[in-house]
């Protein structure tokens, strides 16, 4: 191989996080501005946010199995993912640490639309590890 | 056959690696992928880059 690239994942589009979220069997709720966290239900806003930001969004993805919510918020060209990880809340069980596996799942929906409108073949492979690996070729080669 | 292996761990990163791809082939035809997903946070060619890279300047030079 002639060279390994390593990417940080955005969040761009609306329609593959709405796939990575069917992915993961959770519920992309449109047009919800609130979500819930740990200051919907005792009204205290940690030091580091204002009053306006948290809790507020454009769109919320719900959880089955957790009591917190994500709040979905566009930024500029990007949607940043908001969401309280404390335990009780539930969300960092399903969705991994820092929101990794929802982000796997947004990138994995990603990729695989973007290969395959190039013309690529795309084959699916889970690992022990978690991980999931693309293999993206094309029957003559690229 | 070249082909573009893609790696999602479970920590929400990418890693993508080009079997088969010489030079800058290999940047052109992984660009699509980076530019979709997001910010490329490490970039490293191979040993083998830089001899398919070398290779093809020898052969240009004659």
């Amino acid at each position: 191989m002639s060279h390994i690239t390593e990417i940080k994942i955005k969040v761009t589009d609306l329609g593959v996080l709405k796939a990575a979220c069917k992915r993961m069997n959770l519920v992309f709720s449109e047009g919800q501005k609130n979500y819930v966290w740990y200051g919907s239900s005792t009204g205290r806003i940690p030091e580091d946010m204002t009053l306006e930001s948290p809790g507020v969004c454009d769109h919320a993805i719900i959880v089955p199995g957790a009591t917190y919510e994500v709040g979905v918020r566009k930024h500029e060209k990007e949607y940043q993912l908001l969401w309280d990880h404390w335990q009780g809340g539930g969300l960092e069980k399903i969705l991994g640490e820092n929101a990794g596996l929802l982000m796997q799942a947004y990138g994995i929906e990603k990729a695989k639309r973007e290969a395959r409108r190039k013309g690529y073949l795309v084959q699916e492979i889970k690992q022990d590890s978690g991980a999931v690996v693309l293999n993206l070729s094309t029957a003559g080669g690229v | 056959m070249k082909a573009i292996r893609l790696t999602f761990d479970v920590n929400g990163e990418l890693m993508i690696e080009m079997p088969g791809f010489a030079g800058k082939a290999c940047h052109e035809a992984s660009q699509f992928i980076e530019k979709a997903l997001g910010e490329v946070a490490i970039k490293k060619p191979t040993a083998q880059y830089y001899q398919r890279e070398a290779s093809e300047r020898l052969k240009q030079s004659h």
